[in-house]
């Protein structure tokens, strides 16, 4: 039984998933983030006296 | 038959029989039960095909391999000359160059929505932990005997129930098992609703399971949703390119989907088109079991082994939700973690209905979606790394 091998696919594979899941999940937070952001707020229009 | 040709009675095995009953199963469970019908009826038509002697559509070696076609050219006079079937070349061109899987990849991004996912960043981390499961799977696999590194591998991967990445990941690395396999993947996927609420309801307190969240996600721009795919595919590329055929395919069906205006495109894709590929993708599937190969000790062991790795997939995400739940100002329903196991949207609907029992105000579908969908991306993401480490 090769245990090395079984630490480097089940706790590296495993350990891998998280960061790069981690990492998208920051991407994903950023780009909102900066969408959010940068949407002009919609003006508003002063009511006209008639 | 009276000497004029022979019948196929006579090279009936009694392994035949068991899977004709098998395939019966599949096909009564799909019509009667409505179990997966897409996939189980055709599955179980494809194991009857296969299993009937002399009848040629499926030709195997007498290792136990799918004839091979060896050249396009040669194709119609190997078909003519007995030496492969229709289902050989199905089998070689739609799932041995991974070509049916990722297609139909890409028809299930153009039917998936993200906005929750966007809306909830943190989804993909359960999404992450949810993978729990695929790993723990492989170990006990691996360690059995039963299964080289590769084979493992692809028996984890059913945790992760996903589809597209299971076929993807043991076509390349154990094809051999690619039947097994993925009708266990299927079927369980299906099962969800049995499989996870007793697991739900071991790990996490009555109080937990009644925790109320806001009935509305956050509004999730237009923009956001276009950028969503083509930045997830970019970084995900980078950072695990063995998964850009899988994260490609879905970001690209996604694209289709959001773009507004590629409406028919994605109609399409997430339509018949599909629908084409998923009945194509079972039949042959069920034409990957003769008795030979299905009626093994390992198939009994993929069939055990597959509510090990749903269960801890369900429990890995369920932790993670209690763990963020130590750090966050506004606690968040722990089962919405359990749904970071994909099996889109049968584990989200899970969560709800056992929400609502818990707590009548609660409504956690969409809460839970998030997880749902990023457990699909970390799926795609597990099937790379592990094609990173073992090709």
């Amino acid at each position: 039984m090769d245990w090395s091998l079984i630490a480097k696919v089940a706790g590296g594979g495993f350990g891998v998933t998280i960061l790069v899941l981690v990492i998208l999940s920051l991407v994903a937070w950023i780009v909102g983030m900066i969408v959010q952001k940068t949407r002009k707020p919609a003006k508003e229009t002063p009511a006209k006296d008639k | 038959m009276f000497g004029l040709y022979e019948t196929a009675f006579g090279s009936l095995t009694w392994g035949n029989v068991i899977m004709f009953l098998i395939a019966g199963l599949l096909i009564y469970l799909g019509i009667a039960r409505k179990m997966e019908p897409v996939l189980l009826i055709p599955i179980g038509f494809g194991i009857l095909m296969v299993n009937l002697p002399i009848g040629g559509l499926m030709v195997y070696s007498a290792e136990g391999f799918p004839a091979e076609v060896s050249s396009l050219g040669g194709l119609i006079q190997a078909i003519g000359r007995g030496e492969i079937g229709l289902l050989n070349v199905l089998y070689t061109y739609g799932i041995e160059s991974e070509v049916i899987p990722l297609l139909i990849f890409l028809g299930v991004g153009a039917m998936t929505d993200f906005r929750p996912s966007i809306a909830r960043p943190i989804s993909f981390l359960f999404g992450a932990t949810a993978q729990l499961g695929v790993f723990i799977v492989f170990i006990i696999a691996y360690t059995s005997g039963l299964f080289t590194v590769n084979e493992a591998a692809c028996v984890g991967i059913i945790g992760g129930s996903d589809g597209p990445p299971t076929v993807f990941l043991t076509a390349a690395l154990a094809p051999r098992l690619l039947g097994p396999i993925t009708l266990v993947a299927y079927s369980y996927m299906a099962l969800v609703p049995i499989l996870q609420p007793p697991v739900i309801k071991a790990l996490t307190t009555r109080k937990q399971r009644a925790i109320v969240m806001k009935p509305q996600l956050r509004d999730v721009s237009k923009l956001e949703e276009i950028l969503f795919p083509i930045v997830i595919f970019l970084v995900a590329a980078l950072l695990v390119p063995k998964s850009v055929p899988l994260i490609g395919m879905f970001m690209f069906g996604n694209l289709l989907r959001v773009s507004g205006v590629t409406d028919r495109l994605a109609q399409a894709a997430g339509g018949v088109f599909i629908d084409v590929l998923t009945f194509l993708l079972g039949i042959t599937v069920g034409a990957l079991m003769p008795a030979s190969v299905f009626l093994t000790t390992q198939t009994l062991a993929i069939i055990g082994l597959a509510i090990v790795a749903f269960a801890f997939g369900t429990a890995g995400g369920l932790w993670a939700a209690q763990l963020a739940n130590l750090f966050l100002k506004e606690k968040i329903n722990p089962m919405i973690g359990a749904a970071g196991v994909s099996a889109v949207p049968m584990s989200a609907r899970v969560v709800q209905k056992m929400g609502q029992e818990a707590n009548p105000r609660n409504f956690l579908l969409m809460h839970a979606m998030g997880p749902n969908m990023a457990g699909a991306v970390a799926t795609s993401v597990v099937a790379g790394i592990l094609l990173g480490m073992l090709m």
